[in-house]
């Protein structure tokens, strides 16, 4: 098959042509060296290594998957060498600051990177991605002493991260974690606590796992505000930074779980023979806010892990629908001679196909746009640039994580539908997809959480000035298009429904204030469905306006490249734009039957 | 010690080829990679630059679009390149073989040279001889196991049948790498980022003297492979089977 995994025409389009990533040279120094040359070297190196090394080793891992045995757990064989590899390759910090061991990429250039490893083997992925994500955690809060012990055996992979939060009586609602910290007189703390669900919480890939634990301080204050985050590292560091001593941190069972079983996902007991020790990283009592440094970027990697889930199952089914030939052509129907083509010949399919193309297209250009905020909101020139980049990356989070994820799921299950009884049978792609798909829609604040993020904290955030920024530049695309002839007509659909989300966002915004205040947080998913399809029609538009501009004097290999741009954009208007207008009627509504309803009236 | 290593610039054996006239194919539209014989030939003398010391010169002809193929083997830790360019992808093996030698004689003769066993796009497999031919110097192909000593290489390769032929020969010489002799690094994510600022000198064939049109062997035609149909399976006991086999080899396709 030609492409496997993504796009890559796709990739270079998002990447230099809608985002021009090579622009992030000129306002920061350490982006200097990334310019339209080397960023299209780092793609390509990236893919050749996802191709042929972690693809490969994807369906080893989720059929040997993670076992524990006297107390060990132990990774599939063919992790061993990819993770070593991985190292080797210096892939696992891209982002983060040289001096520390990273590599001080954007995250707009890693985006594409992300895309490749991910798509091929995202279970194995979240090994390093949540080292990076600790080791950021330390970068930003940790001591110096914490820094010089921890932080480069982290960003090079010798040592592993992880993140400790959910507890059996504290999953959604981390406040009501148990988790004990008391102090030792040294400046250290004793750690004892039950913690579960900690994905890579121990392994057999690194020397040393490095857990941010949240727990509360004896006699810190109930609820979040009582959180402190602490250090605790599997094996005690020695002054040389060697490891030493076992720190009481045991792993008491692994889950069997539906997907991702090449990812170990462990109950740790910490503390249960009074020996654990950690060391506090950042202010006492702060440490959710500080948590939320890693929780946001992690929930930014699951709208990736989901999205290359389904870019995967795209690039799969489309080359699955070209060679698999099953039925006549419909207007042969009638020709007892005629036959059989291959499906992506028949409506059906092409229709599945369409709906898998837009979606793809538009949550890569819009995750990969989150992370150009992101460096925007970094290194923008003014303060009051980095204020805006940072707006729109806090209220594009839950969409890209909430609604990507929702959309990534529904993409899979398309992709298995165009393999027909073969998506269905375990011996093909597809149903490991489907099955890994499932937990990004989960985990790391369910999707309910992030429908309630985007009502209750983000539409309000700063007085509604990111929102009303982030209408601004959805206003700035529509002008744009209004004046291109080939695609004023879907601008002026776009523009009723941007229209449509202001006015709801009011709506919603002052129910969510009024005594209806339920009734409102009833239909937060509904609202995050409808602010999700307005942010993906102006990802298309956009899209479009820079394929409608360029396809006059496009080269003859990029002109159907940029039409099937503008068609997806046709698609999308036409076929899913009424329905994102019903969704808007519904939410005016505000149904209050889903709160109203008495407990006693579901069925004893 | 100084090494060349000839890597050619050739379409990735995964990518569906389009052939585009009679002669030629839309490589617009696919991807190319380094002949992954070649890779071998990298690792090698990266690897002997690491114990040894000197220095690693990826020598190309090819199109101008090599380049891009070029850097990945400098990302592989080769220290420079030289681009010699060409206006097809098919040139034949003399003039490329020329090609290489008037790079080499232009940048100072290198105390060994590596070339993969066979480019996976042309397959003629007769570069190396020809270009050591030319030098007057040894070359060994098929090599799967390679010591360098001071002025000597001892190079293993296999001959059929499990065995293996050792083969002693003094520096310079010329050595056709494959799968065996060492497994090819992926670049490490800094060395991609070096591999850019490193030098590629392109010439063209005419200013090494060389005449394009002075080809011994020209392409006439690009045809798909056919696809292979009617496959049929033969029913029955296994003695029905191979009765049936025997007389269809016979009788229908006379090959016996």
């Amino acid at each position: 098959m030609a492409q496997v995994i993504s796009d890559r025409r796709d990739i270079e389009f998002v990447m230099h042509e809608q985002l021009n990533a090579e622009s992030l040279s000129k306002i920061h120094d350490g982006f200097a060296d990334f310019n339209k040359k080397t960023i299209d070297l780092i793609i390509s190196e990236a893919k050749n290594f996802a191709v042929k090394e972690l693809l490969p080793a994807n369906k080893d891992g989720d059929q040997q998957g993670c076992s524990l045995e006297n107390g060990i757990v132990t990774t599939p064989d063919s992790f061993k060498r990819l993770f070593a590899l991985f190292n080797e390759g210096e892939w696992l910090a891209p982002t983060e600051d040289p001096r520390w061991g990273g590599q001080g990429m954007p995250r707009t250039v890693a985006s594409a990177a992300a895309e490749y490893f991910n798509g091929a083997n995202y279970p194995f992925m979240m090994y390093p991605g949540l080292t990076q994500g600790a080791g950021h955690l330390v970068e930003h809060f940790g001591t110096k002493e914490q820094k010089d012990l921890y932080l480069k055996n982290m960003y090079t992979g010798k040592w592993c991260g992880t993140m400790l939060l959910t507890e059996p009586e504290a999953g959604s609602d981390v406040g009501a974690l148990t988790t004990k910290a008391v102090p030792n007189g040294d400046g250290t703390y004793a750690i004892v606590g039950e913690k579960i669900f900690i994905s890579g919480g121990d392994h057999d890939l690194a020397e040393n796992i490095i857990h941010p634990v949240l727990a509360r301080i004896e006699g810190a204050p109930a609820g979040t505000k009582g959180i402190s985050l602490f250090l605790v590292p599997k094996f005690r560091v020695n002054p040389d930074g060697s490891p030493g001593e076992f720190n009481d941190v045991i792993c008491t069972g692994i889950e069997h779980k539906m997907g991702i079983h090449g990812n170990s996902t462990c109950s740790l007991s910490l503390g249960s023979k009074g020996n654990c020790i950690g060391t506090l990283l950042g202010e006492e009592n702060k440490g959710m806010k500080a948590m939320f440094l890693m929780m946001n970027a992690a929930r930014l990697l699951v709208g990736f892990q989901g999205f290359a889930c389904a870019t995967t199952a795209y690039m799969y089914a489309l080359d699955y629908a070209r060679n698999r030939i099953q039925g006549k052509d419909l207007m042969e129907i009638m020709n007892p001679d005629a036959k059989g083509v291959p499906i992506i010949r028949h409506p059906d399919v092409r229709r599945q196909l369409m709906v898998m193309k837009t979606y793809v297209e538009g949550m890569r250009s819009l995750l990969y746009f989150v992370h150009y905020c992101s460096d925007m909101a970094k290194f923008a020139q003014s303060d009051k640039e980095k204020a805006k980049y940072q707006g729109f990356v806090e209220v594009l989070t839950p969409i890209a994580k909430g609604y990507v994820t929702d959309r990534a799921f529904e993409v899979c299950s398309q992709g298995m539908q165009v393999y027909g009884g073969y998506g269905f049978i375990e011996e093909y792609p597809m149903a490991q997809l489907l099955r890994d798909c499932r937990i990004t829609l989960i985990y790391e604040g369910t999707n309910g959480i992030q429908a309630m993020d985007l009502l209750g904290r983000k539409l309000g955030l700063n007085k509604g000035k990111p929102i009303m920024d982030l209408f601004g530049e959805m206003q700035k695309t529509l002008a744009q298009a209004k004046e291109i002839d080939t695609i004023q007509g879907y601008a002026v659909k776009v523009e009723a429904v941007i229209n449509k989300l202001a006015e709801v966002s009011i709506h919603m915004g002052q129910t969510a204030m009024s005594d209806k205040v339920l009734s409102a947080f009833a239909n937060a998913h509904p609202f995050q469905d409808a602010a999700g399809d307005t942010v993906m029609a102006w990802m298309l538009l956009w899209r479009a306006v820079i394929a409608a501009q360029k396809l006059e004097k496009a080269k003859k290999k990029d002109k159907p490249f940029y039409q099937g741009i503008i068609k997806s954009l046709q698609f999308y208007t036409e076929t899913m734009l009424p329905i994102t207008l019903g969704r808007f009627a519904a939410l005016m509504n505000t149904s209050g039957a889903a709160v109203e309803i008495e407990d006693n009236m579901f069925p004893s | 010690m100084k090494i060349c290593v000839c890597v050619k610039h050739v379409p990735d054996t995964a990518a569906t080829i389009k052939i585009d006239g009679e002669t030629g194919f839309k490589d617009s539209e696919i991807k190319f990679v380094v002949n992954p014989y070649d890779e071998y030939g990298v690792e090698e003398a990266v690897k002997l630059k690491e114990k040894n010391g000197g220095e690693v010169v990826i020598v190309t002809v090819g199109k101008p679009e090599a380049a891009a193929t070029i850097r990945s083997a400098l990302a592989m830790g080769a220290d420079r390149a030289i681009l010699v360019t060409t206006d097809s992808q098919f040139l034949d093996a003399s003039l490329t073989a020329k090609a290489l030698k008037a790079a080499m004689e232009k940048d100072g003769l290198p105390d060994l040279i590596f070339t993969g066993k066979g480019s996976v796009d042309t397959e003629s497999f007769q570069t190396q001889y020809r270009l050591a031919h030319s030098l007057g110097i040894p070359v060994v192909n098929e090599v799967s196991t390679l010591s360098v000593d001071g002025k000597k290489a001892v190079a293993e390769l296999e001959v059929g049948g499990g065995d293996k032929q050792v083969i002693e020969m003094g520096l310079p010489c010329v050595i056709g790498a494959t799968k065996g002799l060492n497994e090819p690094r992926y670049p490490k994510f800094p060395d991609i980022m070096k591999a850019k600022k490193k030098k590629i000198d392109e010439m063209t064939l005419a200013d090494l003297g060389l005449d394009a049109s002075a080809q011994g062997v020209t392409l006439e035609k690009l045809e798909p492979v056919p696809e292979r149909t009617g496959a049929k399976m033969i029913e029955g006991s296994v003695e029905e089977q191979v009765t049936e086999l025997i007389r269809i080899l016979k009788q229908d396709e006379k090959v016996l």
